[in-house]
């Protein structure tokens, strides 16, 4: 294809996609109510908060703020599955409404997508093996340690790995939960931290038998948050409302009993400061 | 229905990691076809021999290489050896596999090359009073060489495109590293059509390279 030829192709897309823009001129929130569904954007490699049940079917903490947001709204739940890198294309090509996948709200990210309040929040621990020696977060220093390229819980503990300034350790980002957990059970590496709920549901698995939990991590508790194209601001207000109904009416303390463990649900708020 | 702004200035913020990342590429691409290339040769005149234990043994390589998903075979050499207790890095797993991978498509690829000789052309330079290593040397390998010298520079662009698969038992080659970049800022189009653009860039590269050798090379004939 001749350049000029190639420019014209790029022009004519471009013009298109202007036209499809302002064609959607429609509301997010008009749209679910008229179409009756809801599409919701949910990971579901990442128990307990989203996951396949032994009947195949989705389920999860994100799965159960999906179904009672699509029951406040009157409509049906869609659940589309969206792996941690599709998070962001599915919801720019419109491919979701309303993404519910533990995603934590950085300032960065909210470059791009419209972060809520935080609907639940996680501490990181530190997970080993049972034969590694170490008993807390100290222990990793100087250690082959790990985690799952992309994630928060990455660019948190690799903010530590390098102010450790440690030339003993190392550090390898696997393309996933599952490879960094059979890394860690096979002695690839000695230590990573994961998500308390996250934690637990691999533990009380019973996948991996030598892998055990050892204390809190010094990273900030890692807020979660629901996100929405970046522009609706309408359906961002409404996905508020919906967030503190789920606090207001126990919801969220119910659900975060049902899948992350007794006792009380963290607060949602951080002392000092409104969000 | 696509009301989405590319912000190319978070992508620029990142262009170290991602040529980092692109040099690792093509570290691995570059290594595993130098080694691939020589471990080939024995192993196509093994199958060319047609019997004997050597054969077999390149059989098996070779079916074992070609007809298997290259991400399984990173697999087995990462976790696989791993439950056998022999541990092996990220680099140099994924570096084996490729060219493990490498090495079985080479193989029958220089078998064709050499099948495509005529075998009197063999006897022909033994009659001149060539000895058998002379006559391979002068007469059947450049021809071999000329056969397979397309084919093969179409390994390097899938032996590179095979390393992208690196990323998931941690190796921050390009994907990597573009999967790494687009998790903090979600710009994600604009990361991966730049990922896309330097596999281009280097698998074109590698390509016009090779024309210039080929013409450099070939044009006495």
């Amino acid at each position: 294809m001749s350049i000029r030829k190639l420019m014209s192709v790029a022009v004519i897309a471009a013009a298109s996609l202007h036209i499809a823009g302002a064609a959607s001129a429609q509301s997010t929130l008009d749209r679910i109510v008229q179409s009756r569904t809801l599409r919701c954007g949910v990971m579901l490699d990442y128990p307990p908060a989203g996951f396949r049940n032994p009947q195949n079917q989705p389920d999860g903490f994100d799965v159960a703020y999906c179904r009672d947001m699509a029951h406040a709204l009157g409509v049906k739940p869609q659940i589309i599955e969206t792996p941690s890198t599709e998070r962001l294309p599915a919801i720019a090509s419109n491919r979701i409404d309303v993404l519910i996948a533990s995603t934590s709200n950085t300032p960065q990210r909210a470059l791009t997508v419209a972060f809520s309040q935080p609907y639940v929040v996680y501490q990181d621990v530190v997970l080993t093996r049972n034969d590694t020696a170490i008993e807390n977060f100290d222990g990793l220093k100087g250690r082959k340690i790990g985690g799952v390229t992309g994630s928060t819980g990455e660019q948190a503990i690799m903010g530590f790995f390098r102010s450790w300034n440690n030339p003993a350790g190392n550090y390898t980002g696997y393309g996933s939960e599952a490879e960094s957990y059979l890394a860690l059970s096979q002695g690839k590496i000695d230590g990573m931290i994961v998500g308390n709920a996250a934690a637990a549901a691999l533990i009380a698995s019973g996948q991996f038998n030598n892998l055990v939990t050892m204390g809190l991590a010094p990273s900030p508790p890692d807020f979660c948050a629901i996100a929405v194209r970046r522009g609706d601001q309408e359906f961002l207000n409404w996905v508020n409302l919906f967030i503190w109904q789920q606090v207001r009416t126990g919801r969220y303390t119910a659900l975060y009993n049902q899948y992350f463990g007794p006792g009380d649900a963290p607060s949602l708020a951080v002392p000092g400061v409104y969000y | 229905m696509f009301d989405y702004t590319f912000l190319w200035p978070l992508v620029w913020a990142e262009w170290p990691q991602l040529l980092a990342g692109a040099r690792v590429t093509l570290e691995i691409t570059i290594l595993s076809m130098a080694v691939a290339t020589v471990a080939a040769f024995p192993l196509a005149l093994a199958r060319r021999a047609g019997k004997g234990l050597s054969c077999q043994a390149a059989t098996i390589w070779v079916e074992a290489a070609r007809n298997t998903p290259c991400l399984v075979q990173i697999y087995m050499v990462y976790f696989g050896l791993g439950a056998l207790g022999l541990h092996i890095g990220s680099y140099f797993a994924v570096l084996g596999a490729i060219t493990f991978n490498n090495t079985g498509y080479l193989a029958e690829m220089f078998r064709g090359g050499l099948n495509a000789v005529a075998p009197q052309q063999f006897n022909a330079g033994r009659s001149l009073g060539l000895t058998a290593f002379q006559t391979y040397k002068n007469i059947i390998f450049p021809q071999v060489f000329r056969i397979v010298y397309f084919p093969f520079v179409n390994q390097i662009t899938w032996a590179m495109l095979n390393s992208s698969l690196g990323m998931i038992i941690g190796l921050r080659e390009l994907t990597g590293a573009t999967q790494m970049a687009q998790s903090v800022s979600f710009r994600t189009f604009e990361f991966f059509v730049v990922a896309a653009g330097l596999y281009y860039a280097i698998a074109k590269s590698v390509q016009i390279l090779a024309r210039v050798v080929a013409w450099r090379a070939f044009r006495r004939a």
